[in-house]
């Protein structure tokens, strides 16, 4: 198992490298550049910036450059906001998002897996309909329509908590539902289906032809492989969860990863976007890795040996 | 004759699909003698795998509905009987052995909890340690060498076989009255088929076991029944002791399915095959099910056929005349 | 709480045979009421937007600044925006595009991930395993930024959008059709096909891909939901359809604004998309369970 997580962790390197190839590559190909809007600076000045961040230098030695920083463990500095590294601003940003993120994707799990067991033990009747027509909605409602739905509802209309910003601790409820219902009605439809999957084997009737009862079957039986197609989509949910959805963090105004990514795309700033993506690369392998991780323990067939 | 110890009459199943009504089992009788074993015979799709299900409760209802027999066991009708009787009944009185033992077992957890729950969910003053216990005494006596370590492994590290007698010792976790086995060697190699059967056979000596042996083999039939039931197109065709059936049948369906064993007694032979299909079980012919493939239909067989006695223990649903013994 | 649910196999597929798999589903998903349902509303709401210009006597970008919001009445049955442009025209227009970019994206990921996956699986052997690592690695990548960085970098051009939606979506559907043809290529007819010197692409044309379809249908049904929805998130943002082009994503972004003050600004563009969405699930589901009846949609 071990053996496994390091050859893993290896395997990640040339995805990342790639990854890193292509966007580096991309934003240079576009159109406009980092100090565009500063028509007012002097040439020589122009000049020493330029300097000051290669950008005097040719393209593949920009490149060189770039990977030999990352080797370092270092993004680089902004190109926009001067005096601060990418590094900086990423572990700034990362744990509001990752806090909003968290809280969402716990909100998410909780409710969506109830939601798909209930519905599970009895399939095909109201206790399955109910909770399935609400996981309909949640996936067909933008999360842009519920943030500010729940917004009147709650901070103008009840004044529970604000309405936007992040200063109190109340201030990630919101955010965090918002941002977790569309993955909890996911949740609940895998879990679902997966435990349906699992009630049609052969070994379920073997249990019943033991006379185990109903509930156990559910729990002991059903739930540890129905469970999986759910696992499966954590990763990636998890991945896209923790690192900030733009969405959510424009609406309620939270200063989180999601926002600042925008911005530097906007901004041509180029290390900072490069630094984004690759945050979120490396967020998206380990949560995969995890994932895959977990799957052993669930299921005994599957075996990293 | 012995003293019977299930009394199965008029079991009626029916599915009921979009496609139409299904009578998966359609009036069958028959009677298990204490420490006896009954043989069902027939191809797939012919209601016997329904039938037992239908007596132990297994079958999603709907879409599948019983519609009419009684199940006699130790004094009540299994019919009448609430979902939560039914299931003290499972295992501890009756036991079930399946098919596919590749997916007959949970992948997903230890062989020993799957076996122990065997225990506990019908004794829930039993130990740990004792279910424990009687679990590695169950694997003994299925025969799996070294069960103190097997016993901590999952299905898939067991062989097709190992797995059947996981199965089987899962059985004996109780002291079950019965054992329906519902195919039990059909996915196994013929070597290993040997053993399971020995098992099984050993076990009913031992234990004074009453036994329901589903299969389409009439091989297997011959060695381990006392008594032969013939279906077809869910419903009986003929039952009798094993040697009526194979020495003096009666049915056509019976010939046909005997003179189908292949017997090295007659490799010059070809080998013979009954011509046809089985019928869509939504759409049977009227009269005799068999009669469109019967090489002796005439053209009463559209009528319901009549059930022919021919002894005390022996009888026909045809209506080809006994001839004079 | 679960009740035993099992058919004897054998029993029950021996009444499910004689029809051909095609008529099956056909019949299959004419029982379904729910599916006919939701195609008959998207089939409506297809020609309401395709027939736009003909159904209103409002343009989508005339506005009556005198006019300003109001709220539905006889004129403007869905009210007028704070610039005083008919609602319902607004989103009459907007469906053409957020249903456009549903189609067009989705074709796009269609096209790219069947032939990924044909060639990938077909191939086999070393190829295979390196196209199934680039897709490794595509995974990987945040797509939703990979959008962004496209939409923001190379203007925000709505040709330029399907093909960034679409050319995300078609990982999942080149991963599904390499599974299927994997499978299918070992079967008999492919060997026979094979045996008799039927070149590899007649092969993959003629006797792998009318196989693939049905897997092909569902998923697609499916990605045109997640795209629109993508498209109007990309709206939302200001990345998507620019002004005065609407979308339905614009249209909920301008709504979210005023949502206190007009809340019918939100109201309609809201019901329609969700409405669409939800009729493109049910679709899908309905075809899964026609198409594919030993899958959980039931």
């Amino acid at each position: 198992m071990l053996l496994y997580i390091c050859k893993r962790i290896l395997g990640m390197i040339p995805v990342l490298w790639v990854i890193v190839t292509l966007t580096f590559f991309l934003i240079r190909l576009a159109p406009g550049g980092p100090f565009d809007q500063e028509k007012h600076i002097p040439p020589e000045i122009l000049q020493n910036l330029e300097a000051k961040y290669h950008m005097n230098e040719p393209l593949y030695m920009q490149y060189a450059h770039y990977l030999g920083m990352l080797a370092h463990g270092d993004l680089g500095p902004s190109f926009r906001y001067e005096n601060r590294t990418v590094n900086e601003i990423i572990f700034e940003t990362f744990p509001v998002s990752a806090k909003v993120g968290g809280l969402g994707l716990l909100y998410a799990l909780v409710i969506g897996v109830l939601a798909g067991l209930f519905a599970a033990s009895r399939p095909n009747t109201v206790r399955d309909y109910i909770p399935m027509f609400f996981s309909l909605i949640g996936i067909c409602l933008p999360s842009f329509v519920i943030g500010p739905l729940l917004m009147l509802l709650f901070a103008v209309k009840l004044q529970w908590v604000s309405v936007s910003g992040w200063e109190k601790p109340t201030d990630i409820i919101l955010p965090a539902i918002t941002l977790g219902t569309m993955y909890a009605a996911f949740f609940a439809r895998l879990t679902r289906g997966g435990i349906l999957d699992i009630i049609r084997q052969d070994f379920i009737r073997t249990a019943h032809a033991k006379g185990v009862r109903g509930w156990v079957i559910m729990l002991r039986h059903t739930l540890k492989g129905g469970i999986l197609p759910a696992v499966s989509f954590l990763g990636p949910a998890a991945a896209a969860m923790l690192t900030g959805s733009l969405v959510v963090e424009t609406i309620f105004n939270i200063p989180g990863l999601g926002r600042f990514f925008v911005q530097s795309a906007l901004n041509r700033d180029y290390t900072l976007v490069m630094g984004c993506v690759l945050f979120v690369a490396v967020l998206i392998v380990v949560m995969n890795l995890l994932v895959d991780i977990a799957y052993a323990f669930l299921d005994p067939r599957v075996s990293y040996e | 004759m012995t003293e019977s110890i299930l009394e199965v009459k008029g079991l009626k199943t029916y599915f009921h699909t979009r496609a139409g009504v299904v009578k998966a089992v359609d009036g069958i009788d028959f009677t298990l003698g204490k420490g006896k074993t009954l043989g069902i015979v027939g191809e797939s799709g012919s209601g016997k795998s329904v039938s037992m299900m239908s007596i132990l409760g297994l079958l999603p209802q709907p879409p599948a509905k019983i519609e009419g027999g009684t199940v006699f066991f130790e004094g009540q009708d299994l019919l009448t009987l609430n979902r939560e009787q039914l299931r003290t009944l499972r295992g501890r009185k009756i036991g079930m052995i399946f098919q596919d033992p590749m997916t007959s077992l949970n992948p997903y957890l230890k062989v020993s909890t799957q076996l122990m729950e065997a225990l506990t969910e019908h004794d829930r003053s039993t130990s740990k340690k004792s279910a424990y216990e009687r679990a590695l005494w169950t694997l003994e006596q299925v025969g799996i060498p070294d069960p103190k370590q097997r016993i901590e492994q999952y299905p898939h590290q067991f062989s097709g076989g190992m797995r059947q007698r996981v199965m089987i010792a899962m059985t004996l976790m109780m002291a079950p009255e019965i054992i329906i086995a519902d195919e039990p060697t059909t996915a196994l190699d013929v070597t290993i088929q040997a053993q399971i059967l020995d098992i099984l056979r050993n076990l009913q000596v031992k234990r004074g076991l009453s036994m329901i042996l589903i299969t389409h083999d009439l091989g297997v039939v011959a060695g381990m029944s006392d008594d032969v039931l013939v279906m077809y197109a869910g419903r009986p065709v003929e039952q009798g002791t094993v040697e009526e059936i194979f020495y003096r049948p009666h049915h056509p369906y019976t010939s046909a399915l005997l003179r189908s064993i292949p017997s090295v007694l007659r490799e010059d032979q070809e080998l013979y095959s009954i011509r046809g299909l089985p019928p869509d079980p939504a759409r049977l012919p009227p009269g005799c099910p068999f009669a469109p493939r019967c090489e002796r239909a005439m053209p009463i067989c559209t009528q319901a056929p009549p059930i022919r006695r021919l002894s005390l223990t022996h009888t026909s649903v045809c209506h080809l005349e006994v001839s004079p013994p | 709480m679960t009740s035993p649910t099992h058919f004897p196999r054998d029993e029950v597929a021996s009444i499910e045979m004689g029809r051909s798999l095609w008529q099956d589903a056909v019949q299959r998903i004419r029982g379904n009421k729910v599916a006919m349902m939701s195609l008959c509303y998207l089939v409506l709401q297809g020609s309401l937007a395709l027939l736009a210009p003909y159904l209103t006597r409002f343009g989508y970008e005339t506005t009556d600044l005198m006019l300003g919001a109001t709220a539905p009445d006889w004129v403007h049955w869905f009210g007028t925006d704070d610039l005083g442009r008919d609602m319902l025209t607004r989103v009459l227009y907007g469906s053409r595009v957020s249903l456009m970019v549903g189609l067009l994206a989705t074709f796009v990921s269609v096209v790219i991930g069947v032939t990924y996956g044909a060639v990938s699986g077909y191939a086999g052997g070393r190829v295979d395993a390196l196209m199934m690592r680039g897709l490794e690695i595509l995974y990987a990548m945040p797509f939703t930024f990979f959008v962004i960085i496209l939409m923001v970098l190379f203007g925000r051009n709505i040709y330029l959008m399907f093909i960034a939606l679409g050319a995300v979506q078609w990982l999942t559907m080149a991963r599904i059709v390499r599974g299927q043809v994997v499978s299918l290529k070992t079967m008999e007819y492919v060997s026979a096909a094979r045996a008799m010197g039927v070149r590899n692409r007649a092969i993959i044309f003629r006797h792998i891909l009318p196989n693939v379809l049905s897997p092909v249908i569902i998923y697609s049904t499916l990605t045109i939901p997640g795209v629109i929805l993508e498209e109007a998130f990309l709206s939302f943002l200001g990345l998507g359809v620019q002004e005065p082009m609407s979308s339905w994503g614009t249209l909920i972004a301008d709504g979210v604004t005023a949502l206190e003050t007009f809340p019918w600004m939100i109201l309609y563009p809201c019901i329609t998309l969700m409405l669409t969405l939800v009729a493109l699930n049910f679709l899908g589901d309905g075809l899964r369970e026609a198409l594919d009846p030993k899958s959980n949609g039931d």
